[in-house]
C-alpha cells in the first residue's frame, strides 16, 4: 500500500516538474526587413516647405504637392498621410487674400471673403496631422508654441489651422509629433530664422542668435530623441539670398564707366527688366543708376519693383547733372523716361527692399552657422541630413531635371519656383522629396522610388507675350510663411 | 479533520482559468480529471451531475461529491522579428481553483436528482505590466457559475434519460493600456489603462441527456445548450498614467476618457458529448469520449461603451471544435484504485484572432490520478497535464493579426485536482 503511494507521489511530482512551466517560444520573423519598419509612420515636421505653401498662399492643390505628401506616396501611404488640407480658394499670407495665381502672366491674388479656418477640410481628424508643417515657424516655435498668438514672428493663424488647440491640450508641433508616435521623423526647420532679414532687405536684427539657434535646435532633436522611437531624417538651410524673390532684379545691374562707376549698381530698367541703354550712338553702353539709400547695393528685391513703379529710386534731373550729365542731356533723359511711365521722382529706394553686399555676406555667414550647428547635431543625435543647400545651388547654376531656378516672369515653362519668388512650385516640391527619398534610401538601404519630376513641367503656362506686367507684382507680398 | 479545513479553504478560492479549446473547463472531479475527463458513460460518483446528468439515477443513495481543481497555468510570448527582439514576455504566476460540487438523491428505484454548482466557462490571463501587448489585454479575468439542478428518470433498469436546468451567472474582467491618435502604422500614444468590470444578468440554459449502463459496457450522451450571457451596466473605470512625455495631453485624454458604465454579450457554446465504456476485466475498464463544442456562437466580443466613439468589437470567428477524450481506470484493491487519462483537443480558435486576450491551440493533456475510498468516504486526487504547445501568428513570413501584435505564444498549464465523497 505504502510503496504505490510513493510511486504515485514521485511519479506524480516528476510529471509536475517537467509540465511545470511553458517552453519558452521561438522567436518567428516577419518578410519585412528592420530598415521597412522605419517606414510604419511617417511624420513631417517643419514650416512653409513642409507644409506645401506655394504662391504665397495655402490650398489643397498645394498641400497635394508638399513634399512630405510626396514622399509619402512613394512610400505607398499616401492615403494615410493626413494633412489640413484647405479647400478653394486657399488662404494667402496676406490677411484677406488668396494664394496668386498667374493669369495670362499676371500675377493675381483675389480678396478672400471668408473666415480662413473655415475652410479647414478636415478639421475632426481625431488625431494630430502627419504633416505638422506650419507656415511661419522657427525653430523656437516648434518647441513652444501651441496657438497663434505665441508664434514668435507674431500672430500667425496657421498655428491654430495646423495644431487645432486646444483641442489637442495645447501642444506644440513637437509634441503633436510625439502624440503620434511615428517611425520616421522629416525635421526640416529654421529657414524661418533666417529668411525674415532677407525678405526685408537686410533686417540683420531679425535672425535668430546662433547660440539661440543652437540650444534650441538641441532641446528639440534631444526632446525626439527620448520621446520617440522615430529616426530622424534633417535638411538643412539654402542661400537664402539664392532666391528669385531676392536675385531677379540682379539682371538690371549694370556698371557705368561713362560716369565714373564702376561697380554693379541697380540702372533704369525697362518693361522687360533690361537696363536701358541711354547712349544715342553707338553700342556706348549708357546706364543710370537708381537711388538707393543704402550704398554697395548687391540686390533688389521683388516689391522694389512696385515702389520704381511709383518713381521710387528713378533718378530726377538733379540727381542725373549729379551723375554727371550735362544738365541738356539730363532734360532729355528724363523726357525719354516719362515717355517709357517712368515718373522720377528722384527718391531713393529704401533700405527694406535693397540687399546690401554686408547685408548679402551677414545673412550668408548666419546661414553657414545655423547650418554647422545642424551638422553637428545630426552627428550627436545621429540623424540623417539632407544638402538643401547645395540643392538649391546647384537649381540656380546647372538646373535640375531641367528646371531653373528663376522667377516665373522669367522662366515660365521651367521654373522650380512658385509665383512669390520664395517658395518651391509643383516641380520644385517633387526636387525637394527626391533629395530626401534619396538620402532616406541611402541610410536605411531601401527603394523608395523617385519621383518622375518632369510630370510637374508646365504648371504656369508661358504666355505668348513677353511684356512684364509690373503691376502684377504689387502682388507678391512674398513673407515666407 | 485536517483535510477537509484545507478543501473547504480551497472552496472559498473561487475562481477558473481557461484549459479546455476556447475558455472551456472540463475539470470538476477530482475522479474525472484522473481519466482524462473521459466519464460520460458511466456514473463513477456525483460528478455525473455535470459529466452525464442522467447518470443521477443509477447512484443509490444521498451523496455528496466535490472539491476543487487548482490551476496553475503559464503562458509565454516572443514578438515577431523584426519589429520585436527575442525578449521573451510571461504570464504572472496565478492559481485558479474552480469548483465541482455535488448533491444527489435518489427518490425512487427509477428516479434520481441532484444538484451542482461548477464554473464551467473561464479564462485568466494577466500579462507583466511591460508585456508589449498591453493595449490588447492586460489582464482578463471571467468566470461562470452554474447552477444546475438535474432530475433522471430510468425508462429500463439500464437506460436513464435526464433532464437539467443551468442557471447561470457570469462576471468579467479586462484591463488594457489604452493608446490615443492612433493610426495606421502605429498605436498611438500610451496615456492609462482602463479596467472594465461587469456581472451578468442571470442566464438560463439546459442539459438532455441519456445513459446506458450495462454490466460491462456503458454508453452516455450529453447535450448541454449554449448560454447567451448579457454583461449590463458594467464600469468602465479610467487611469491616466502621471509622467506622461506629453504631460498636458493628460486633460485632453481625461476629458475622452471619462469613467462610464459599459456593457457586452459573451455566449457559451452548445456542447455535444457521446461516450463509450467498456470494462475490460473486472478491475480495468477503459472509455471513449467524442465531444463538440459549437464555438462558432462566439464571433465577435462587442464592448459597448456609454461615449460611442469609445465602442470596440474585437472579431474572434471562432469555428466549432471537437475534443476526444480517452481515460482508464485499473482496481488495485477494493480500495484504491489508479486512473490515466489522454486529451486531444481541437482549438475552435482561427490564426487571426490568436491575442493576448487568449492565445490558444490545439492541446495535448495527460492525467493520471488515485482515488481511495474509506467506506462511506471516497477521496480522489488528480494530476493533469495541458499542452498547448505554441503557436505563431506568422505564417510564412506574413502576420496574421489584425491588430499587427504578431509572435508566437506557448502554453502549459498544471492542474491538481481533488475532491471528496461521501455516501451518506
Amino acid at each position: 500500500m505504502r510503496q504505490v503511494w510513493k510511486y504515485v507521489l514521485v511519479f506524480g511530482i516528476g510529471i509536475g516538474l517537467w509540465g511545470c512551466e511553458a517552453k519558452n517560444p521561438s522567436q518567428p520573423s516577419l518578410n519585412i526587413s528592420k530598415n521597412q519598419l522605419v517606414l510604419s509612420k511617417f511624420v513631417a515636421v517643419g514650416n512653409s516647405l513642409t507644409a506645401g505653401f506655394q504662391s504665397a498662399g495655402m490650398v489643397e492643390d498645394f498641400q497635394m504637392h508638399s513634399y512630405p505628401y510626396l514622399i509619402a506616396k512613394q512610400m505607398g501611404k499616401g492615403d494615410e498621410f493626413q494633412q489640413p488640407l484647405i479647400a478653394a480658394p486657399g488662404i494667402g499670407s496676406t490677411p484677406g487674400k488668396t494664394p496668386l495665381k498667374f493669369v495670362n502672366g499676371n500675377l493675381v491674388a483675389d480678396d478672400l471673403t471668408v473666415d480662413p479656418v473655415s475652410l479647414l477640410k478636415n478639421a475632426l481628424l481625431p488625431r494630430p496631422y502627419d504633416n505638422l508643417g506650419v507656415p511661419g515657424a522657427r525653430v523656437g516655435d516648434v518647441l513652444n508654441t501651441a496657438v497663434g498668438s505665441q508664434a514668435e514672428g507674431g500672430n500667425n493663424p496657421f498655428f491654430d489651422i495646423v495644431l487645432r488647440n486646444p483641442n489637442f491640450g495645447n501642444t506644440t508641433q513637437l509634441q503633436q509629433a510625439i502624440l503620434l508616435n511615428p517611425t520616421l521623423i522629416i525635421l526640416w526647420i529654421g529657414n524661418n530664422d533666417v529668411l525674415g532679414a532677407a525678405l526685408a532687405g537686410g533686417n540683420l536684427a531679425s535672425i535668430t542668435p546662433q547660440t539661440e539657434f543652437a540650444s534650441k535646435f538641441d532641446q528639440l532633436l534631444s526632446e525626439l530623441r527620448s520621446k520617440t522611437r522615430a529616426q530622424i531624417v534633417m535638411a538643412n538651410i539654402p542661400y537664402v539670398t539664392d532666391i528669385p524673390f531676392i536675385n531677379t532684379l540682379d539682371q538690371v545691374f549694370r556698371a557705368n564707366p561713362a560716369i565714373g562707376v564702376t561697380d554693379s549698381v541697380p540702372v533704369i530698367f525697362d518693361q522687360n527688366l533690361q537696363p536701358v541703354d541711354f547712349s544715342v550712338i553707338g553700342s556706348g553702353g549708357v546706364f543710370v543708376p537708381l537711388v538707393t539709400e543704402e550704398t554697395n547695393v548687391k540686390h533688389l528685391t521683388i516689391p522694389a519693383l512696385q515702389l520704381y513703379l511709383q518713381g521710387i529710386g528713378v533718378p530726377d534731373s538733379a540727381k542725373l547733372v549729379e551723375y554727371g550729365f550735362p544738365p541738356p542731356i539730363a532734360a532729355g533723359m528724363i523726357s525719354g523716361m516719362k515717355q517709357a511711365g517712368l515718373n522720377p521722382t528722384g527718391k531713393p529706394l529704401p533700405g527694406s527692399v535693397t540687399i546690401t553686399a554686408e547685408e548679402e555676406q551677414a545673412i550668408r555667414e548666419a546661414v553657414d552657422g545655423f547650418n554647422n550647428t545642424l551638422a553637428s547635431l545630426a552627428a550627436k543625435y545621429k540623424a540623417v541630413l539632407v544638402d538643401m543647400n547645395s540643392m538649391l545651388t546647384q537649381l540656380n547654376t546647372s538646373g535640375i531635371d531641367g528646371y531653373s531656378g528663376r522667377f516665373v516672369l522669367l522662366d515660365p515653362a521651367n521654373t522650380a519656383f512658385s509665383l512669390d519668388g520664395v517658395h518651391p512650385n509643383n516641380g520644385g516640391y517633387a526636387i525637394v522629396a527626391n533629395k530626401f527619398i534619396e538620402a532616406i534610401n541611402q541610410a536605411f538601404g531601401l527603394n523608395i522610388p523617385r519621383i518622375d519630376t518632369a510630370q510637374f513641367k508646365g504648371q504656369y503656362v508661358p504666355t505668348a507675350s513677353r511684356e512684364l506686367a509690373l503691376i502684377a507684382a504689387r502682388e507678391v507680398q512674398a513673407i515666407f510663411r | 479533520m485536517k483535510r477537509s479545513a484545507v478543501l473547504c479553504l480551497a472552496l472559498v478560492l473561487l475562481g477558473s482559468p481557461a484549459f479546455a479549446g476556447g475558455f472551456n473547463i472540463y475539470e470538476f472531479g477530482g475522479r474525472a480529471t484522473g481519466m482524462g475527463g473521459a466519464v460520460a458513460a458511466r456514473p463513477w460518483d456525483a460528478s455525473t451531475l455535470f459529466y452525464n446528468p442522467s447518470g443521477v439515477a443509477f447512484l443509490d443513495g444521498t451523496r455528496f461529491y466535490g472539491g476543487t481543481t487548482l490551476i496553475l497555468p503559464t503562458a509565454k510570448f516572443v514578438g515577431a522579428a523584426p519589429i520585436f527582439n527575442n525578449t521573451v514576455y510571461s504570464t504572472k504566476d496565478a492559481i485558479f481553483t474552480p469548483i465541482g460540487i455535488y448533491f444527489s438523491h435518489k427518490f425512487s428505484d427509477a428516479l434520481g436528482a441532484g444538484i451542482s454548482v461548477t464554473n464551467p466557462f473561464g479564462l485568466g490571463i494577466e500579462w507583466t505590466e511591460d508585456f508589449p501587448g498591453r493595449g490588447i489585454s492586460r489582464n482578463v479575468l471571467l468566470q461562470s457559475f452554474y447552477i444546475s439542478p438535474v432530475v433522471a428518470y430510468k425508462v429500463s433498469p439500464n437506460l436513464s434519460l435526464g433532464v437539467g436546468l443551468d442557471i447561470v451567472l457570469s462576471s468579467v474582467m479586462l484591463e488594457r493600456n489604452v493608446y490615443i491618435f492612433d493610426s495606421e502604422g502605429s498605436p498611438g500614444y500610451e496615456v492609462g489603462k482602463v479596467n472594465l468590470e461587469a456581472n451578468s444578468r442571470m442566464a438560463m440554459g439546459f442539459t438532455l441527456s441519456a445513459m446506458y449502463r450495462g454490466d460491462r459496457l456503458g454508453l452516455g450522451l450529453m447535450y448541454r445548450h449554449k448560454v447567451n450571457n448579457q454583461f449590463k451596466d458594467g464600469t468602465a473605470d479610467f487611469t491616466i498614467f502621471d509622467n506622461l512625455s506629453v504631460p498636458n495631453v493628460a486633460a485632453v485624454a481625461q476629458n475622452v476618457l471619462q469613467d462610464q458604465k459599459a456593457s457586452t454579450e459573451i455566449a457559451y457554446p452548445n456542447i455535444f458529448v457521446a461516450g463509450v465504456y467498456y470494462k475490460v476485466t473486472p478491475k480495468f475498464g477503459v472509455e471513449f469520449d467524442y465531444l463538440w463544442f459549437g464555438w462558432s456562437v462566439f464571433d465577435q466580443i462587442n464592448l459597448d461603451f456609454e461615449n460611442d466613439a469609445l465602442d470596440l468589437t474585437i472579431d474572434e470567428n471562432y469555428r466549432d471544435a471537437w475534443q476526444i477524450r480517452i481515460g482508464a481506470h485499473y482496481d488495485l484493491s477494493e480500495r484504491l484504485s489508479l486512473r490515466a487519462g489522454y486529451i486531444y483537443d481541437r482549438t475552435p480558435q482561427p490564426i487571426e484572432s490568436v491575442s493576448p486576450l487568449l492565445p490558444d491551440n490545439n492541446r495535448n493533456d495527460y492525467s493520471f490520478g488515485v482515488g481511495y475510498n474509506f467506506g462511506k468516504y471516497q477521496l480522489d486526487l488528480s494530476y493533469m497535464l495541458v499542452d498547448a504547445g505554441e503557436r505563431s501568428t506568422v505564417e510564412n513570413g506574413v502576420g496574421k493579426n489584425p491588430e499587427g501584435f504578431n509572435g508566437t505564444y506557448s502554453s502549459r498549464a498544471n492542474l491538481f485536482a481533488v475532491s471528496f465523497g461521501i455516501q451518506f
